[in-house]
Order: structure tokens, then sequence, then C-alpha cells
């Protein structure tokens, strides 16, 4: 069913409801948002209350949990009340899970950010440039644009030409210049 | 003041260093700028580590530089690609891509550089000109006063955030969080460790940036597939006529004016100063028809606008230690990360800084003149580099610059994490600029508030008894209950 939305002001037509159901998306993102939150606030509540040290009486000082728990309280608070409210429209919207797909398009981004996690430990053991290099290569390689290839050979000079000179250029500033002792 | 400015000026011009700095600042400020897909807040977070071994002022000189021009930059590719690089360039495009595609871009562009060139001046003159008195009332601020600034920029900025102001409160909360992690200041007691020895000196502030918003930004964009190579108009003829240069002053200052005034304002941001003079100039102008199809006044006046709030957000920042928007919390932390403290202190106990930052802004929008009028043409067949390419690139320059401030590899593993946290931040509609600006503002908050309630024995009364802080709280108290109350009474008009 395609849903309308008057933004005008004027009488809805007659073939649609006067007040019609909030959007489902909305409700998902809002009841994302609620565990988001919420999650910090459990941890955030996890790490301050088994630390008995941190409750200790500081004298004059109100001391190092005060602004934790003040912090924590709202932040609970917050995600309690935007779990509320993200149930009441999802109960309010016709088919809220319908054509729900969290993943959607995450694949590549969860797989560039695995990526840089294995490169770090590379990067230890071999060294920042051949790691580095290795992984704009394939990178370069992977998100080449379609719509502008212009055949293997091009393509093979092109993420090669890229590889060296942006490596080359980090490494020479970073290195080089401001002496960062990358491994 | 101005004695020092001019000292400092002499000093600057005369130090090869810092010339080469502010020129190498602009530089890479316009070209990130204009590239898409890459951000004015993503450009000064990536090129932060790069100032680490710098001194302060060399620091300043060169990030101001990139602050300065990648505002430029971002119009450039408003004007050629029809994608704002700022969320300022967003109103510049309405008539410069249409002036592009009429063959006009370099008359575009040219519109943009002047009207840049003149707002920009015009936010240096007033922040010379207010900040030296705001900062000498706000000396009179104590840690009630400062905690309660410090809430009332955490809320203002939330308010600002794209989104809900909700949500972007709750982000703020999480950016407290983080500031909290490690040892405390007062008892050195560690907090949000888990038992790390890597979490005992704190999240720092680079890796925080960015994490949110250079790699979320790139996840983004491989996300969206947007990692691609765009059609780039061609530039034409650079100088308009000048019969039709003149004519633009009025639009200039009006714009210049509005932008000024707006950029002071905490967390106003450049998109509200800019949609004001744009509306304001089609509201004056005798054939309004015109914009939206290519007319001069539709670029100049929120081009104007938008560069005078640099000068402008720069006010807060550095009376009152209260960012104005993303791009000032970052430079924040870059002063921060050289152990000075912005605030109405730093008037009184470093003048030259003050004024080498004055001068680092003209010197900024000087060589953005120059660059913008003299290579224009070569900047922008740098957007023509593939989209892939620059991904890869600034990832890269992502891990090597978290590595960078303080050689360690945790921080390029907190720096991944926030990157994806980022990412599903954006997916699930929460804005993630208010995270960094909890992590910058929170140790100040919680310092101060736990010195006014010391100094009290403990009496929460005394934030409310003092007039400043009463009226600051006051104000945050009504951003936080406005939204939520609008909300109440629409849902009841709803009902009825």
């Amino acid at each position: 069913m395609i849903r309308k939305t008057d933004l005008s002001g004027a009488q809805p037509a007659p073939d649609m409801p006067a007040n019609p159901p909030p959007d489902p998306a909305d409700g998902r993102r809002d009841l994302g948002a609620a565990l988001f939150f919420g999650l910090w606030a459990g941890v955030g509540w996890y790490a301050v209350s088994g630390d008995a040290y941190l409750w200790s009486d500081f004298g004059a000082d109100p001391g190092p949990s005060l602004m934790p728990a003040i912090v924590l309280t709202l932040l609970t608070l917050g995600s309690f009340a935007m779990l509320v409210s993200a149930v009441r429209k999802l109960r309010a919207s016709d088919a809220p899970w319908s054509g729900i797909d969290i993943f959607a398009r995450l694949r590549v981004p969860l797989l560039f950010i695995a990526s840089l996690i294995a490169m770090v430990p590379l990067m230890r053991l071999v060294g920042f440039v051949p790691a580095g290099a290795l992984f704009a290569a394939g990178w370069t390689w992977v998100l080449y644009d379609a719509d502008r290839d212009r055949g293997i050979a091009r393509r093979i000079a092109e993420v090669a030409a890229a590889t060296i000179v942006g490596v080359g250029l980090i490494y020479i500033v970073f290195v080089r210049i401001i002496h960062v002792p990358l491994p | 003041m101005f004695s020092d400015v001019a000292a400092n000026l002499l000093v600057i011009i005369s130090t090869p260093e810092l010339i080469g700095l502010s020129m190498l600042g602009v530089g890479l400020g316009i070209v990130l700028g204009c590239l898409p897909g890459i951000s004015s807040t993503m450009s000064l977070a990536i090129l932060l580590p790069i100032t680490y071994s710098m001194s302060p002022e060399a620091a300043m000189v060169f990030l101001i530089g990139v602050f300065s021009s990648s505002v430029y930059g971002g119009s450039v590719s408003a004007i050629l690609l029809n994608i704002p690089g700022t969320p300022g360039a967003i109103v510049t495009q309405l008539d410069g891509y249409p002036m592009a595609r009429q063959g006009k871009a370099g008359e575009a562009l040219t519109y943009a550089l002047l009207a840049s060139t003149f707002g920009g001046a015009l936010g240096l003159v007033l922040l010379l000109v207010i900040s030296p008195l705001l900062a000498a009332a706000a000396m009179n601020f104590r840690s009630p006063e400062f905690a309660a600034a410090t809430v009332f920029g955490l809320t203002m900025l939330a308010y600002a955030a794209p989104g809900s102001t909700f949500k972007g409160l709750m982000a703020g909360l999480v950016g407290l969080i983080c500031g909290m992690v490690g040892f405390d200041t007062v008892t050195d007691v560690p907090r949000f460790t888990f038992g790390s020895p890597a979490l005992d000196s704190g999240i720092d502030l680079v890796p925080l940036t960015v994490g949110l918003f250079g790699l979320s930004e790139i996840l983004r964009n491989i996300e969206l597939g947007s990692a691609r190579t765009t059609a780039v108009a061609t530039i034409g003829r650079l100088m308009p006529p000048l019969s039709k240069i003149l004519p633009m002053w009025k639009p200039m200052v009006r714009g210049s004016g509005i932008g000024a005034v707006v950029g002071a304002i905490p967390a106003a941001g450049s998109a509200i100063s800019v949609a004001v003079s744009y509306a304001q100039e089609q509201r004056l102008s005798k054939t309004p028809e015109r914009f939206g199809k290519g007319a001069p006044e539709g670029i100049v006046a929120p081009e104007a606008a938008n560069n005078a709030g640099v000068g402008g957000s720069l006010i807060p920042m550095m009376t009152l230690g209260i960012p104005g928007d993303s791009m000032t919390a970052i430079l924040m932390g870059a002063l921060l990360l050289h152990g000075l403290r912005p605030g109405p202190a730093l008037f009184a106990e470093h003048p030259e800084f003050i004024a080498a930052v004055y001068v680092a802004l003209f010197l900024a929008l000087v060589f953005t003149a120059i660059f913008g009028l003299a290579f224009i043409r070569q900047i922008v067949r740098l957007m023509r580099l593939p989209g892939n390419v620059l991904m890869v690139l600034v990832a890269l320059l992502c891990i090597v610059g978290a590595f960078a401030i303080r050689n360690n590899i945790t921080d390029v593993y907190v720096m991944i994490a926030f990157g994806f946290i980022g990412l599903v931040m954006g997916r699930i509609g929460i804005p993630i600029a208010p995270v960094a600006f909890g992590l910058i503002l929170g140790p100040i908050l919680e310092e101060n508030m736990r010195r006014t309630l010391i100094l009290s024995g403990g009496d929460w009364s005394a934030f409310v008894t003092r007039p400043i802080a009463a009226a600051l709280l006051a104000v945050s108290l009504a951003a936080v209950l406005y939204p939520m109350l609008s909300a109440l009474r629409r849902k009841r008009r709803a009902k009825t």
C-alpha cells in the first residue's frame, strides 16, 4: 500500500485516512536509538557499580561517582522514554517490521572495518608500508568505479599508481617530516 | 590588544615557516573542502594529528588556514557538482549550480570567492572587537558560571544538531561518559576502564573525532556507493564584468552582517545564517523569480554570511570555552592538546597567542583569495580524483593520524570503534557531533561542578543563587523542554 502524506494543510483526499499511521521506519530508528543509548547506560552502570572505591566518602569533594551517577541516570531515563515512544510508534503503524533489513548495504562497510582491524597487527608484523600498500591496493581495486572501467591494464596501472603515491606521501609526511614512529 | 595583533602580524610574516604553514593549511583546506565526500570537519579531524609536534601558534596558523579555506572549498563543490562541501554551502548550490550549467562556473566561483573574502574580513573585525569585551566580562565568571556555561553550550549544541534534539542531548551524554574514561583528575580513581591499563589515560579527542567524523563518513560513502568519480562542470571565464561585480556590494554587506551576528551565537551554525541571508536577498530583489536559476546575489549573500560566521564562531570558543560548532570543537580540542584552555583566562595569560589566532585568520583570508584566483583551475582538476582512491587514502590517514598522537596502537582500535559507532548512529538517526562536544566539555563541567559543591559545602543552590549561572541554566532548561512541549501541543491539536 502506498501511503501519501499531505504537507500542505489541505483536507485529506476521500480515500486517505484523516490521521495516517506513523512511518514504521521512524519507530524502528527510535527503537534502535533507545537500544543504543540503553546499551551505553547498561555498560556504564556495570562499570561503576562494581567499583566500591568509587562510591567511598571523599570528604568535602562529592567524589568521582557524582558525575557518572548523574549522567547514567539521565541516559537510563532517556533511553527508557525513547523505548516507550518507539514501541508506541511501532504499535500504531500497520506493518512495523515489513521490509526490514538491518544489514542492508552494510556488508562492504563491515568488511572495510574488518580489514582495518586486521591491518593493525599486520602493520606491527611487517611494517606500515607493506601493510598500508596491501590495504590500499586491495580496497582501491574493490571500490573501483565500474562506470569508468577502461580495461584491466588501465585499472591495474591506476591502482598501482594510487597505492604508491598515497602510501608514499603518508610515509614521507608522517615518518620523515613529523617523525611519527610508525611500526 | 591591537598592538599585540600588529606585533604578531610582523612576527608571523617574518617567519617563513609560519607563512608556509598558513599557505599549506589554506591549500589543503580548499582542496579537501571541494572534494566530494570530505567535509570541513573531516578535513580538520584528519589533519589535527599533524599539528601535534608543532608549537600552539604554528598549530593554530595551520588549522585556522584549513578551517577558513575549507569553507570556500565547500562552495566550489556546491557550484561545480551540486554537492555542498559544508552545511553552509547548502544554499550556494541553489544558484551556483545553475550558473555552472549555463557555462558560467568560473564567474560563479569568483562571486563566491569575493563574497567569502569580504565576509571573512567582516567576521574577523567582529572577532577583534567583540571577543576582548566578552572575555573581560567573563573574567567575573567563577566555577558556578563556568559549569552553567558548559551545560548551556552542551544543550545549545545538541539543540542545533541535525535531527531530533532529544537524540542530540542523549548523544551529548554519551560524549560525557567518554570524557570520564580513565583516571579522575581530582582523586586519581580510575573510571570506566574495566581494569584495562590501555584505558587508564582516557579516550583522546583525536581518535574519537577522527573515527566519528573521518572513518564513519568514509564508511557511509561506501555504504551509499558514492565512492565514484563525478563529472565536473567546465570552468569557463573566471572574471565577471566589473559592471556586474560592483552592484554586489549590497548583498555582500547584508550577508556578512547576518553571518557575523548569527555565527557569534553559540551553536547557531552557518546553515541558519546562509538560509536567512538567501531569503533576505530574495525578498529584497526586484526580480525574485531569477533566484534558483543562476542569480549571482543568490551566491554572494550566503557565501558572505558563511565566511563571516567563521570569525563569529570563534568568539564563544575563545572567550567562554564553548565551541560554536563541530569545526570549532576540533579547534578547541587542538588547543587543549597543546595545553591551552580557551576561555577568559587565555586572554589574560596569553594575549600573544590570541593575537596569533587573529593574524592566522587574516592570513587565511588573504591566501584563500590568492589561491582561489590563481589556482582554481588546477584545484578543480584534483576534483576528478577517483572517489575510491580518495576513500582508501583517507582511511589510511585516519589510521596513521590516530596512532600519531600518542604512538599508541590502542588509539587506532579506539578510532576504528568510533568509526563503526558513527556509522551505526547515522543509520538510527543520532547526530554524531554532540559526542565530541560531550568529550571536550565533560571534564570542564565536572571540574567546575565539583569545585562549586566543595566551596559551597555541598549546597546545590550555589548554581541558582548567582544570576548569570541561573540565567544560563534556565535557558538550557527551556531549550530542553521547548521541543517536548511543542510536540505535545502538536499532538493535542491533531487530536482536536
